[in-house]
């Protein structure tokens, strides 16, 4: 898996580079933010419930491969 | 004012624990060997620890973590056009100054130089640039009072976002000029601490962290990588490690207790060492924490070169 600079940092690239990754990094950042209003309102739930009870939140159990 | 710290009960765990971070950082081993990230990933890279990086990131508040994607797109310009016409550098003393001073109006707290080495990248990364501008910006010391809270995270994101400003515009300016130039900040790629501290910038602390002579702990690195040819600075001798013995405050009020008073052997070299199976938990609670970087003395606004001249003088009369 390559890093956050390997996948968007371009050395001297041209227009159509340039346009190609801003698409690609934009749905990378659009696809985090839906995760934090997805799958985060999830985590988050069961974390608060589990501050609640007493009883620790299992990590694997909410956040899966 | 009376500090309410999140308990160490942690509300969360995991089932089968990852390989300690303390093995993956190479605690004990004698042998020189690269660095292997753990944590911090930038949600890029999948990491031993990964899991629980993304469960913080999830349980950080909406405002914070916005600020975060709004960083990476800026970073998007971190690298760039280059100018087809290369400047000649015949004095690179000066052209240092002028880096120097341009880093300063672009919004630095302070600017080193070093040669780029093989200590500043992970173990199986390379080293692509010959050079090292690091710069430290300064985090609003009465906004950091509020660690562990929503609104020191918030502080810190803004520290990261002006330090991005700073790098990104200062390799556009050095591209100009036809060199090559690429800048770091809150990335997965580059190890700041090493470059901060060969170039002058400070010494390392016993939690872990730069101790600056002007900031204390409380800033942020960023870098810019280049082949611009410029004259270095040289590690300082702040005084860090004279108090540091001495001193227990990040070592008592670390919650965790992960910060030890004696220094230990990582990956070949005796040096201050925070143990990451403790810290990174409670990190990840604390929605970033930074306990020790506040209660540090040197991290108090104004202190740093008083307390820095004050140790030095003293070690000359013993």
């Amino acid at each position: 898996m390559q890093s956050f600079e390997e996948q968007f940092y371009l050395e001297n690239p041209t227009r159509l580079q340039i346009i190609k990754r801003d698409l690609l990094l934009f749905l990378w950042l659009l696809k985090r933010a839906l995760m934090w209003l997805g799958k985060g309102v999830l985590v988050r739930m069961a974390y608060k419930d589990a501050k609640k009870k007493g009883r620790p939140l299992i990590i694997e159990e909410i956040i899966q491969d | 004012m009376k500090k309410v710290f999140p308990s160490t009960d942690l509300p969360f765990a995991y089932r089968d624990i990852p390989l300690s971070g303390n093995i993956i950082n190479g605690l004990g081993k004698t042998e020189k060997v690269g660095a292997t990230q753990v944590f911090h990933g930038s949600g890029a890279r999948e990491l031993e620890w990964g899991k629980l990086e993304l469960f913080f990131a999830l349980i950080n508040p909406f405002k914070v973590y916005c600020l975060n994607l709004y960083n990476r797109w800026m970073l998007r310009n971190a690298d760039g056009p280059i100018a087809n016409k290369q400047e000649i550098i015949d004095d690179t003393h000066s052209m240092a100054r002028n880096i120097k001073s341009l880093a300063k109006e672009l919004g630095a707290g302070s600017v080193g130089v070093t040669p780029m080495t093989k200590d500043a990248v992970y173990k199986d990364g390379k080293v692509n640039y010959k050079n090292a501008i690091v710069i430290l910006y300064p985090m609003d010391h009465d906004e950091m009072q509020y660690v562990t809270t929503d609104r020191a995270g918030t502080e810190t994101m803004r520290a990261y976002m002006e330090i991005s400003k700073t790098v990104i515009k200062l390799s556009e300016k050095i591209r100009q000029m036809g060199w090559r130039a690429r800048a770091y900040c809150e990335g997965a790629d580059l190890l700041h601490i090493p470059l901060a501290i060969n170039a002058g910038l400070g010494e390392l602390g016993k939690h872990g962290s730069l101790i600056s002579r002007e900031f204390g702990s409380s800033m942020r690195i960023a870098t810019v990588l280049t082949d611009l040819p410029l004259s270095y600075d040289k590690p300082s001798d702040i005084g860090v490690d004279d108090l540091c013995i001495g001193c227990r405050r990040c070592t008592l009020d670390c919650p965790v207790e992960a910060i030890s008073d004696q220094k230990q052997v990582v990956r070949g070299e005796k040096k201050w060492y925070v143990d990451f199976d403790k810290c990174a938990p409670y990190f990840t609670e604390a929605v970033g924490c930074g306990i020790c970087i506040e209660v540090c003395p040197w991290t108090k606004p104004g202190r740093g070169f008083s307390l820095s001249e004050k140790l030095l003088s003293k070690r000359d009369k013993r």
